[in-house]
């Protein structure tokens, strides 16, 4: 059991030095960040100066065993826009974005798991077909357009709500929903077919015979299951409400890691956006691994199907 | 039995997010901002970006709190025109001496008295190697400070500059004894200047917050609170605007103008800019546009005026090189290249074009760079020029021309608070600057001294011959001078936007609530 925890969390580690080189790379190839720093005017002796005090003319092996060196230490370097700790500045934004992320898991469940049991249990009538597609609307639709349409309607135009900022729990509403929305459509699509592939099983052949009604044996026997299957695939889409929160979090104006990442990327600020990358991995990574982690707890099966 | 198990699987997991949900709303900031408060005078202003800092050396934008907080020894007016503001008088002692006289009896928000000392010790602070701050870059120029008596300041040059006043705009001063007793990083959270209006807070990513100085020496200003608020997304900030959120925002694009138009509530401006807008050549590198008849003959070939007319609403002011009308050394004897598509091809032979493809960049972050850029490109063809327009994002245009590769024609536009006749020649089109791909040792040598010369009249001189030979150079396709809209809630009463873009509420105030 400690061997396979350990293998994981091995791999894990792996993962994440493997997404920092990468990143790393990427960011390192994009251009020189003093360009973007310096007024234009600034002569070539000050620019040399600046990538000096950066460490950005020292060779790019040396640079990123530094910055990974750093990162175990818990210090990637300063960021060049904002003059602090690069960390500093990733993990203070955090917060808001787990904020926003939780938000939009809740709202994606609120809307998605009754929706998803109506759909089952109305299924091929009228009902069904509505909120399918809605269902499909939502995964198709562009999320900057409908946080954009939320705002003009909800927040220009009825005034029910704030359009944009992070403070009061009003103002989390429009961006969570507009998080939840693709979750909550997949959720929608996942539970109605979990759902109803219950209705191909032997037993219900009996269950019909008893004089249960359709509806009713729908509820009782397959809603389980398909809670199930639904939170398996939470995992990846906590994952990706995480990272992902990037284009809400600009139309919403809120101050988390999504909105970070975007402003850094176009000041070239290498050390944030590293910090943010990495932030981003680690929180993938975390979850699959208690997953993993967990079930192989929960299911020695697991666990002994790899060591075979 | 597997499949409960999940279920357990699942249920650690979102107690796990309700617990990272509580603890972020836990450390969410109190909603105090949105609630309606009659009794403050409360203006608020959206911008694009956050602030990033509040140390007053490292800001970059024009439209920085820093100017509510801070004052300089002289700033721009309205118009353009220097002026004195912790300084009351200013003159030129010799070519690379200026000389300040400072007001008196001024103080810093936290009652430290503003004096020569003061200065000295600003300017010192920014151009300190060790601090790095990101404006030292343009203060380069000066040599030293001398407190000559308690209200005196004489500021050296290293080499003679006649346009250091304007200049001296972004250097704001900071009160010694305030940063010696606690440090850098101390006044940068807490930051003390002479400004109308004083620090309360900055929450990053979402707002900074002023009060009223009640002792600014210029009086009080009408308005008790701003609030500036950073909204990356431009309808997102155009929306808070129409809900009632913010008062005032700048930099709209054109399309969204005639919708804000009918909206009775709110007044939109459009106003020259400083920024000039033009088409620089590759003259280094590319064969074809090195030559200058082919730079001429695009000159003849673009209908600006048509451009300005149909693309821009007529919202932009022609212009004959890349000077703006109130540059000091602005001569209005060179006139515009005609549109002249005879004279053009003429000069296309001339210049010996053979159908060589080439491209031009409209860089991201320009407003309307694309459709200008795509309007030239029409005229361009109609005259037989081969050219198409390439998108690119801004800050991997700048590298590219900073190395030296940028593509044969480029859409740009300069700008900034102080922009000048210096400024931009230099910048723009001085060999081998950052943002320039031209290269011409004569020019630079008429720029030179046409900076340095001490007598207004000699210095006008020498502008002219420049721009009558730049002009003749065509280093660019010269087009217009930019223009930006300003919106904002008619209760704002008194704001008038300023050709430098910069935010100032001098003379503003509330329209008291019906």
């Amino acid at each position: 059991m400690l061997t396979y925890i350990l293998h994981r969390f091995y791999q894990s580690l792996l993962v994440i030095v493997g997404v920092t080189l990468v990143t790393f790379l990427i960011l390192h190839f994009l251009g020189d960040p003093v360009q973007l720093l310096l007024p234009p005017g600034a002569s070539a002796e000050m620019m040399d100066r600046h990538r000096e005090q950066l460490g950005l003319n020292d060779p790019l092996p040396l640079q990123y065993l530094r910055m990974l060196s750093g990162l175990v230490a818990g210090d990637i370097g300063d960021s060049y826009y904002y003059k602090e700790s690069a960390l500093a500045v990733v993990l203070e934004r955090f917060p808001a974005t787990l904020e926003l992320t939780a938000a939009g898991l809740v709202m994606a469940l609120v809307l998605g798991i009754p929706a998803g049991i109506v759909s089952a249990m109305f299924h091929n009538k009228k009902t069904d077909y509505g909120i399918r597609i809605l269902a499909l609307l939502g995964q198709c639709v562009p999320i900057f357009w409908v946080g954009i349409l939320l705002i003009i309607l909800f927040a220009v135009t009825l005034h029910w709500l704030p359009t944009s900022g992070r403070g009061s729990w009003q103002q989390v509403i429009l961006p969570a929903f507009a998080l939840g929305l693709y979750p909550a459509a997949a959720i929608i699509r996942l539970l109605r077919s979990s759902m109803l592939e219950v209705l191909n099983k032997p037993y219900i052949l009996v269950a019909r015979a008893k004089g249960l009604s359709k509806r009713s044996i729908i509820l009782k026997h397959s809603l389980k299951n398909a809670l199930s299957s639904v939170v398996t695939v939470l995992g990846l889409h906590i994952a990706d409400m995480l990272g992902g929160a990037i284009v809400i979090e600009t139309v919403f104006a809120w101050p988390g890691i999504g909105r970070l990442a975007i402003q850094s990327i176009n000041n070239r600020d290498f050390t944030v956006v590293v910090g943010v990358v990495i932030l981003v991995a680690i929180c993938y990574v975390v979850i699959n691994l208690l997953v993993d982690i967990v079930y192989a707890i929960l299911n020695p099966r697991i666990k002994l199907q790899k060591e075979g | 039995m597997r499949k409960s198990k999940k279920s357990k699987v699942g249920m650690m997991i979102s107690i796990l997010l309700v617990v990272a949900f509580i603890a972020g709303c836990a450390g969410s900031t109190e909603a105090d901002q949105n609630s309606s408060d009659k009794t403050i005078n409360r203006v608020t202003y959206a911008l694009a970006s956050d602030i990033g800092t509040t140390e007053p050396y490292n800001g970059l934008d024009a439209d920085s709190y820093l100017f509510q907080v801070f004052s300089p020894l002289t700033r721009p007016d309205k118009d353009g025109n220097v002026v004195g503001d912790l300084a009351e008088t200013f003159s030129a002692v010799d070519s690379v001496t200026w000389e300040f006289k400072l007001r008196q009896n001024v103080k810093f928000h936290n009652g430290e008295a503003f004096n020569a000392d003061a200065v000295k010790f600003s300017i010192d602070r920014l151009l300190n190697p060790e601090y790095n701050f990101g404006f030292a870059a343009d203060y380069e120029l000066i040599k030293e400070v001398k407190a000559i008596d308690e209200f005196t300041v004489h500021i050296v040059t290293k080499e003679p500059f006649n346009l250091l006043p304007l200049r001296l705009l972004y250097l704001s001063i900071v009160p010694p004894k305030y940063i010696e007793e606690h440090g850098n990083e101390y006044f940068a959270e807490h930051p003390v200047g002479t400004g109308p209006f004083e620090f309360k807070e900055y929450v990053k990513d979402d707002h900074v917050t002023l009060t009223a100085y009640q002792d600014y020496y210029n009086g009080a200003p009408a308005i008790d609170e701003l609030i500036f608020k950073p909204i990356p997304e431009e309808a997102s900030r155009i929306a808070a605007l129409e809900a009632g959120e913010v008062d005032l925002i700048q930099g709209v694009s054109s399309s969204q103008i005639e919708r804000l138009e009918k909206n009775e509530k709110l007044e939109v401006v459009s106003f020259p800019t400083t920024r000039s807008i033009y088409i620089g050549f590759d003259t280094v590198n590319n064969p074809v546009t090195k030559n200058k008849a082919f730079r001429q003959a695009l000159n003849y070939a673009v209908d600006v005026d048509s451009i300005i007319e149909n693309v821009l609403d007529g919202k932009a002011n022609r212009l004959a090189t890349v000077f703006l009308s109130h540059f000091k050394g602005y001569t209005d004897e060179v006139t515009p290249y005609p549109h002249d598509t005879a004279k053009a091809k003429e000069l296309l032979k001339e210049a010996g074009y053979n159908n060589e493809p080439l491209t031009v960049v409209a860089p991201t972050g320009i407003n309307n760079s694309k459709e200008v850029a795509e309007a030239v490109a029409n005229q361009l063809r109609e005259v037989g020029v081969s050219v198409t327009v390439v998108q690119k994002e801004y800050g991997l245009f700048r590298e590219e021309i900073a190395a030296g590769q940028p593509d044969p024609l480029f859409l740009f536009g300069f700008g900034g608070a102080f922009n000048s006749a210096e400024q931009i020649s230099r910048v723009g089109f001085g060999s081998g600057q950052r943002i320039s791909a031209y290269a011409n040792p004569e020019l630079d040598e008429l720029r030179v001294k046409a900076a340095a010369a001490v007598e207004d009249a000699e210095a006008d001189a020498l502008w002219k011959e420049f721009q009558i030979k730049f002009h003749e150079e065509a280093p660019a396709i010269f087009l217009y001078q930019q223009y930006s809209t300003a919106v904002y809630n008619k209760k704002l009463v008194g704001w008038q936007p300023r050709k430098d873009e910069m935010i100032l509420f001098d003379g503003a105030s509330l329209a008291t609530a019906e």
